[in-house]
């Protein structure tokens, strides 16, 4: 790296990947175990600041041929169709030739109807629900702000996609109640013609300050996803695990891993009302005593190099860095996991230069510790193989 | 529970066929090696790194252009709503 090693940014090497916008911070919907705190401002994120958003990633040096655009709030689609109609517009206008730029959404599904999925279809967005299973999981957690469930709705934009044939993942937020029955999780799944789905924990995290995962579940948790990677395994290419393809892929590829969470500018999020962050976007939106908002610029003021230089930055990225480094220094993972998310490690350890977290343990460790043993358990010739924790 | 338990990738699937998992997995039930020398932590339990090593070395030998075809951005952590 060049100057400012622990530190700054690269700029022959950094490369945005993902930016991340957020049209609005509300949610027509109140999850027990959601992150923002403000997600009941029905603030709107106006053309104008996403024009100059725009200005300032496509003037960046950091941009490289290929930028996912997620729009990720808040409940994205609680902003009229009508807005998004001219936000693509504006982006791909402004969009330099050389970049190949696509749009995703997540979404908790409930305001899905055929004119989203015609604009779905039309820009080749890709498209996440929220879905965490079979209804009682599902609305365990999943609820109005008046208590109801919502696992109703969300099936009906998985028959609404489906019909329209367009494509979708799913991503389920496990809970504690969920670890005990991954068979019925994966039928759920291949039930419905889910064929792809990620599985995020419930995350000490922002506004939710703790986990149904913590502490002795952790077991149950290992568990979980031994049984759920014999399921997939036995059945290849029915479901696609986001965890499990990852996982795989770290594991046969010849580069260390790199986590972009805690890359500086490999992310860019920008808040419905202009301010700039990088590393973890959760951090956007969230408030810490040392570090403020994570407000590290503005759009209407700040170029992304202004932010690379600017004290915030600097002091945030300084933290990452030696938090990674750690990492590097004393975890045998480190190789597959590239140092964890900031976001992970400042929720829950109050510092981003610590190293290990209940989600590096949940989403690195027990993964990868999973899928190798269920590969060398596999690998073996047939008479060998120990009673693998797979169905019958 | 579902008996999707053909050890072949189904035709018609969408985004599923192209599962790395998949694909190893079908390689290496066909992988004669699979049923003749056992790899893996048998005896003592080997370091991550050499317990990983045998397993890429495995799939490599079932399906040598797997590893070559590897899509660069599995090479990075993905954010957890992506």
């Amino acid at each position: 790296m060049a100057a400012g090693i622990d530190a700054g940014v690269d700029i022959a090497t950094a490369r945005l990947r993902l930016l991340v916008l957020q049209p609005t911070p509300f949610c027509n919907i109140d999850c027990s175990y959601c992150y923002l705190a403000n997600r009941g401002s029905a603030e709107r994120m106006s053309l104008a600041t996403l024009d100059l958003a725009c200005r300032r990633v496509f003037e960046s040096a950091f941009l490289g041929r290929e930028l996912e655009v997620a729009w990720h709030g808040g409940e994205p689609l609680t902003v009229p169709l009508a807005w998004y109609e001219e936000a693509t517009a504006l982006i791909a206008a402004r969009r330099p030739a050389s970049v190949r730029l696509t749009h995703a959404f997540q979404t908790n599904g409930l305001l899905v109807d055929d004119n989203w999925a015609r604009f779905f279809a039309r820009t080749g967005a890709r498209l996440g629900l929220s879905i965490d299973g079979p209804a009682d999981l599902h609305d365990a957690n999943r609820r109005t702000r008046r208590g109801r469930g919502t696992h109703a709705g969300a099936m009906r934009a998985v028959r609404l996609l489906q019909d329209q044939g367009v494509a979708f993942h799913v991503i389920t937020v496990l809970t504690d109640r969920a670890l005990d029955e991954p068979e019925r999780l994966f039928d759920f799944y291949v039930r419905h013609g889910i064929g792809e789905v990620g599985f995020n924990i419930e995350e000490i995290e922002g506004a939710n300050t703790a986990s149904s995962l913590a502490g002795g579940n952790e077991a149950k948790y290992r568990d979980f996803i031994r049984r759920f990677f014999a399921l997939v395994w036995q059945a290849p290419g029915v479901l696609k695990v986001r965890e499990f393809e990852s996982a795989l892929g770290y594991l046969l590829s010849e580069e260390p891993v790199r986590d972009e969470q805690n890359e500086p500018f490999a992310i860019v999020s920008v808040s419905h009302d202009g301010a700039i962050s990088t590393f973890s976007p959760e951090l956007l939106g969230a408030h810490h005593p040392r570090f403020g908002d994570f407000a590290f610029g503005h759009v209407a003021e700040h170029g992304l190099a202004d932010v690379a230089a600017g004290a915030p930055f600097l002091a945030v990225s300084r933290e990452i860095h030696r938090g990674v480094d750690a990492c590097r220094r004393n975890c045998r993972y480190f190789r597959w996991c590239g140092g964890g998310a900031a976001a992970n490690k400042l929720f829950e350890t109050g510092r981003f230069d610590t190293t290990e977290t209940m989600h590096c343990r949940l989403t690195r460790q027990v993964v990868l510790d999973e899928v190798i043993a269920g590969m060398e358990a596999h690998m073996r010739p047939a008479n060998m193989r120990p009673a693998y924790a797979g169905p019958a | 529970m579902s008996n999707h338990r053909d050890r072949k990738p189904p035709a018609g699937q969408g985004a599923a066929i192209a599962s790395l998992v998949a694909v190893v997995a079908c390689a290496l039930a066909g992988d004669a090696l699979a049923r003749q020398s056992p790899p893996g932590p048998a005896v003592a339990e080997p370091e991550l790194a050499a317990r990983v090593a045998a397993i890429a070395e495995r799939i490599r030998s079932a399906e040598p252009t797997l590893v070559r075809d590897l899509p660069p951005e599995v090479k990075i952590a993905q954010w957890r709503n992506r």
